[in-house]
């Protein structure tokens, strides 16, 4: 997954996203990385001094786009009335939407999810993947996740085993 | 969201770790610019206040004493010596000018001098209102001494005797004010100045019949006298001259204020050394401090550089959070330093000794703003090195 985010340099072979090498001998900036690939992580890390709408903007802010776009996405995602809440003060499903946003907001080629939905029980486990596929398919993002909850399997049109060589 | 929200949304987070550090920095600072601002302005005092006098003769005693007596106008005379002193001086072809000064009175702790005119071109002081005395009794006064007590040409007051506050007052020592000196910023400033027959007269009284009254003239006396030599020659033999008479004694200004300085100056390099020793512990503690943030929020950093910072753009965050603690720590340390002088200049005032202002902090402004960017930016350098080289996805640990 480290790899596929583009904070991870393979020892051998490259990582082509739609046609752009992601590490070039001369490697690409920070800011390229944030605007074309959107990770939601297993521990989802908000900046606890900062409120949900703001652990949004972060990313436009960094990777130098609209910070107009994180409201009505929050909005989108049903956080409309919890958008100036700190993260302590959220449920963790409200920070998992608020995570998903942050990855989302600069509209990605590809959206990486890191084991999304192994601490959650089987409603929210569900929630979590439609809303995934969701904003995947409105940015018309890849969608990988990386999973070990069988729960989940169904959900994909591809799914690749990696199994540990024997 | 701006960057410097950030910043200061982080640095909200952890206020008390964060305390430490500002307040020694600004301690520091304060104690800074107090040293350099008491210094300066002492010391620009002591050299305006003595411009022009090359000598002060009076009686036998500490030499220092005599110049702080006579010229500063802070401790008690040595004594007197006889009014035919003055024109033993002024006989003396190397002496321009003498100027006797008769002292012993006060009015509210302001120290009533009787002299001659030359006094007060000697300090380069005008009337700003009224005129000048045209006969025993009557005075001018400094400006410091006109706002405090409220005198105008025409009141009247009576001496005390001493020159401390809360001695006996002179009933027949009835002075009536005839001029108002503009502000001199020197020691004028602090003086009632009166013709020195004036004195005479206050301890004299009345004389009985005319024998009496010549022995009283062949009394009288100076309390010092002010010199200036009419050649560089004059510093080589008057004090010489002086000294070898048994009553008196010379004292050269910059002489004693050189070697009060050799033993105050101990103490101001001390404090010196110590606002140093605050700055440099100041130093420590914000390192410590943006050290440990560092670690705590490393997963702030990670996030930072995932969603598309750059190492440098990270480190930057840091040290701009190091400046705006050195920015608080230099509002807090000048504006204490202020007070601080603030409070010693009413001491001084209080003993009608000196004046110090705050207002001065301009020049020594620059090179105090130059220290407090200087040392948050050594506490932050390390620390933003480190977050800038911060290996993102070990501390994320995906997959």
């Amino acid at each position: 997954m480290n790899v596929l985010a583009g904070i991870l340099q393979p020892s051998v072979g490259s990582i082509v996203l739609e046609g752009d090498d992601l590490y070039p001998p001369a490697g690409r900036g920070d800011r390229w990385r944030g605007r074309r690939i959107g990770v939601v992580p297993q521990k989802l890390h908000l900046l606890a001094s900062l409120s949900a709408v703001d652990n949004v903007a972060i990313a436009c802010h960094f990777a130098g786009t609209s910070e107009l776009a994180a409201a009505p996405l929050l909005e989108q995602l049903g956080l409309a009335d919890r958008a100036w809440a700190k993260p302590a003060e959220l449920s963790l499903g409200e920070q998992q939407r608020v995570a998903i946003a942050r990855a989302v907001v600069n509209r990605p080629r590809l959206l990486l999810a890191d084991e999304p939905t192994s601490s959650l029980d089987d409603n929210n486990a569900q929630r979590v993947m439609d809303l995934l596929l969701e904003v995947a398919r409105t940015a018309r993002a890849l969608l990988i996740v990386a999973t070990h909850d069988s729960r989940i399997r169904g959900r994909f049109a591809r799914a690749i085993q990696l199994e540990r060589p024997a | 969201m701006t960057t410097l929200g950030l910043v200061v949304a982080q640095l909200r987070r952890r206020p008390l770790q964060t305390v430490l550090g500002v307040a020694l920095l600004a301690l520091g600072i304060a104690t800074l610019v107090f040293v350099v601002l008491a210094q300066s302005q002492l010391t620009r005092q002591l050299e305006r206040d003595a411009r022009n006098i090359d000598l002060v003769v009076g009686a036998k005693g500490s030499p220092l004493q005599l110049v702080l007596s006579a010229v500063y106008q802070v401790d008690v005379p040595t004594g007197n010596v006889p009014l035919a002193t003055v024109d033993l001086l002024r006989g003396n072809r190397l002496v321009r000018q003498a100027i006797p000064l008769a002292m012993g009175d006060s009015y509210r702790g302001f120290r009533i001098v009787g002299t001659e005119p030359s006094f007060l071109e000697l300090h380069e002081a005008a009337l700003a209102s009224g005129q000048m005395w045209g006969a025993p009794m009557q005075a001018v006064i400094g400006s410091e001494v006109a706002r405090e007590t409220g005198l105008a040409p025409g009141a009247e007051f009576f001496g005390t005797h001493g020159i401390a506050e809360g001695g006996a007052v002179h009933e027949d020592a009835r002075y009536r004010v005839v001029g108002v000196l503009a502000r001199t910023e020197s020691v004028v400033d602090r003086l009632v100045l009166t013709d020195k027959a004036s004195v005479w007269q206050v301890h004299e009284g009345d004389a009985a019949d005319e024998v009496e009254r010549r022995v009283l003239e062949a009394e009288r006396e100076v309390t010092a006298i002010l010199v200036r030599y009419a050649s560089p020659m004059g510093a080589a033999i008057v004090p010489r001259q002086i000294n070898a008479e048994s009553r008196l004694q010379a004292a050269s200004p910059a002489n004693e204020i050189a070697r009060l300085f050799a033993v105050v100056g101990f103490g101001i390099e001390t404090m010196r050394g110590f606002a140093w020793i605050l700055i440099g512990s100041s130093l420590l503690a914000l390192f410590v401090t943006l050290f440990n943030a560092l670690e705590e929020r490393r997963y702030d950093i990670a996030i930072m550089r995932l969603v598309g910072a750059s190492g440098a753009r990270v480190a930057w965050l840091l040290l701009l959070e190091a400046w705006l603690l050195a920015g608080v720590a230099l509002a807090l340390g000048l504006a204490l330093g202020a007070a601080a002088v603030a409070v010693v200049d009413s001491w001084l005032a209080e003993a009608r000794a000196f004046s110090l202002s705050a207002t001065e902090i301009g020049p020594a402004m620059g090179w105090v703003v130059v220290v407090a960017l200087a040392v948050a930016t050594l506490a932050a350098v390390l620390p933003a090195w480190r977050a800038a080289r911060m290996n993102v996805s070990r501390v994320l640990a995906m997959g």
